[in-house]
């Protein structure tokens, strides 16, 4: 009897060091002192969102803001759910009631697909099982989206397997990666068919021409917005797009090891840098976009420091944290002062945006 | 017949790439080269009357026909007819618009003609030259959504439930696509078109009546 209380004993203190342990390294991944200044960087930025919200739970009138901006609250340090308040139940009543037939959550027809996965991003992270009929017919509306042969589209056009802004407009990286973040994580099916078609455009999309078919594909590994076209001139690779690459591969199942990721990957530390979205037209172009998907794409990614070109290792996460907290406003918000493309100009998105990637840096 | 070649020239002359919105995009460059072709062939009497004006809307119907008639020989162009529809109207009224504005002006029908041919074609290219303008308002969407409006093309697209603005072509060639910007809605397009029409048309016939003999006014305004 006294050995086994021994033993047990025993066992406990283990379990306590070992949960020690895990502890430590959980809070190596970040420099104390700045956690905490992240934390309270997000909480600034939660109660600049909250401060403007709209009467009916939305932000900017819009679905897809909306459910950024529900995501920045439901992911945060802070655990908010829906026996909060009102605060995150009306957005959720927002982005139910723009509902449409085909299985879509959007309040216009233009960026259904953007509203839609953003939504569906949203509904999943409050883990509440009633809204798992609207997720389903949200996987049918994306599922219909996607180009394939139902759209006249054989497997050798490089449309195929792409998903675009949710009209009869051409598919492209970042309209899929956003689609894709949805389907994960609402728990579609890894063996549903949508995934696989995917990655054929995925794949498409990325300068390495062993793994993609097309003419113009370079071989330096990164992503370009779309196959054949980048917004910064011919199909040049840059930051947003080859992390949203990365990230898409990743939804789509592929292996950390898997060439296609190692080559993103390589191109992100070739590149790496948070002054600016590299590789973009002056750089301040889909700046905070980059910040959101590099954190994540990162995080997902799971190395806590990478090497860059000149072999200096960085923790991203500190790096990230120091940059957004430099860049953050007297009141909480976040803004792109100096480019409003891909709605920057918009306080809300962005501020919505900057929390997301500092919740993805802290987890 | 003019009229058909200049559709068949515009169809040959834009080759509008394969891609999901290839069939209203090709249905955009038909529609919009019947407008300034219509604009400059359409011939408007210099002495105007009502009879004159009813072949005017005569004319622009025509013109519509011929239009549609292209769309849907084009197999690459064709569509349902009742989808086409919204479009042919907008298309009707835009014509009537701007040729209502020639009679106005019967007495310079020429010059009349040519400045409203090149505000209409510089106002279809507007998405392509206001983006940078649209941009620098930096987060006001009501000003990106007034550049986004002006232009004809949009109450063309609008009809087709097209966003233009993010299909390869315009997207790579315009900063609007990246922008927040809603259309104006159809019915919002067909108001102010057909009141723009309507009020031409009442400067024209005020014109006339300002034209006619006195006895002539004088029943007229009694009846």
């Amino acid at each position: 009897m006294m050995r086994t209380t021994k033993n047990f004993a025993l066992l406990i203190t283990g379990f306590f060091l070992l949960g020690g342990f895990a502890q430590t390294a959980e809070t190596e991944k970040m420099d104390p002192e700045l956690r905490n200044k992240a934390q309270r960087a997000v909480d600034a930025g939660l109660h600049f969102l909250r401060g403007t919200q709209a009467d009916d739970g939305s932000w900017s009138n819009s679905v897809g803001v909306t459910a950024l901006g529900l995501r920045a609250f439901l992911q945060s340090h802070r655990g908010y759910n829906e026996s909060d308040g009102a605060f995150i139940t009306l957005p959720i009543e927002f982005m139910l009631a723009h509902i449409n037939d085909d299985g879509s959550i959007s309040e216009t027809n233009q960026n259904r697909n953007y509203n839609t996965a953003v939504s569906m991003t949203a509904l999943a992270a409050t883990e509440n099982d009633e809204y798992e009929a609207v997720l389903e017919g949200a996987r049918g509306f994306l599922r219909k989206l996607q180009i394939d042969g139902d759209d006249g589209y054989e497997s050798d056009h490089a449309y195929y397997g792409g998903i675009g802004y949710g009209g009869d407009e051409r598919p492209d990286l970042s309209n899929a990666y956003m689609a894709l973040e949805g389907l994960q994580a609402s728990a579609t099916d890894p063996d549903d068919p949508v995934w696989e078609k995917a990655l054929i455009f995925v794949s498409r999309s990325q300068n390495r021409s062993e793994s993609n078919d097309q003419e113009w594909a370079a071989n330096d590994g990164g992503f370009t917005y779309m196959p054949g076209f980048s917004p910064n001139g011919g199909t040049a690779s840059y930051g947003g797009m080859t992390a949203a690459g990365l990230l898409s591969l990743l939804f789509a199942g592929v292996d950390k090891d898997d060439p296609r990721i190692q080559a993103a990957y390589d191109w992100i530390r070739m590149n790496y840098t948070l002054e600016h979205n590299p590789g973009s037209d002056g750089g301040v172009q889909g700046l905070y976009y980059y910040y959101n998907v590099f954190s994540k794409s990162m995080a997902a990614y799971g190395e806590i420091t990478l090497v860059d070109a000149d072999g200096n290792e960085h923790n991203w996460r500190n790096d990230l944290a120091e940059k957004l907290l430099s860049l953050q406003n007297d009141d909480g918000s976040w803004v792109n002062p100096d480019s409003p493309r891909w709605w920057e100009g918009n306080k809300q998105l962005v501020t919505a945006w900057s929390v997301i990637a500092l919740n993805a840096a802290l987890k | 017949m003019p009229l058909v070649a200049a559709l068949f020239v515009a169809g040959m002359l834009f080759d509008v790439p394969q891609g999901p919105a290839r069939s209203a995009l090709l249905i955009l460059v038909y529609a919009s080269a019947t407008l300034l072709s219509a604009l400059l062939l359409v011939p408007i009497e210099s002495n105007m009357s009502g009879r004159s004006f009813r072949i005017l809307v005569g004319q622009c119907a025509l013109a519509i026909t011929v239009f549609v008639l292209t769309t849907q020989l084009d197999p690459q162009a064709r569509i349902q007819i009742g989808k086409l529809l919204p479009l042919a109207v907008i298309l009707f009224l835009l014509l009537l618009s701007a040729l209502s504005i020639v009679m106005v002006n019967s007495r310079h029908q020429d010059s009349t003609r040519q400045l409203v041919f090149l505000v209409i074609a510089i106002s279809l290219s507007a998405p392509l030259w206001l983006g940078p303008l649209a941009e620098a308002t930096g987060n006001s969407s009501t000003m990106t959504n007034l550049i986004v409006g002006v232009s004809p093309l949009s109450a063309l697209a609008v009809s087709l439930d097209l966003d233009y603005l993010r299909t390869s072509w315009f997207y790579e060639h315009s900063v609007l696509g990246s922008l927040r910007y809603e259309y104006y809605s159809w019915s919002n397009y067909v108001l102010l078109l057909a009141l723009i029409a309507a009020g031409f048309a009442f400067r024209a016939t005020g014109v006339k009546l300002h034209r006619m003999p006195n006895r002539i006014k004088n029943r007229v305004s009694t009846s």
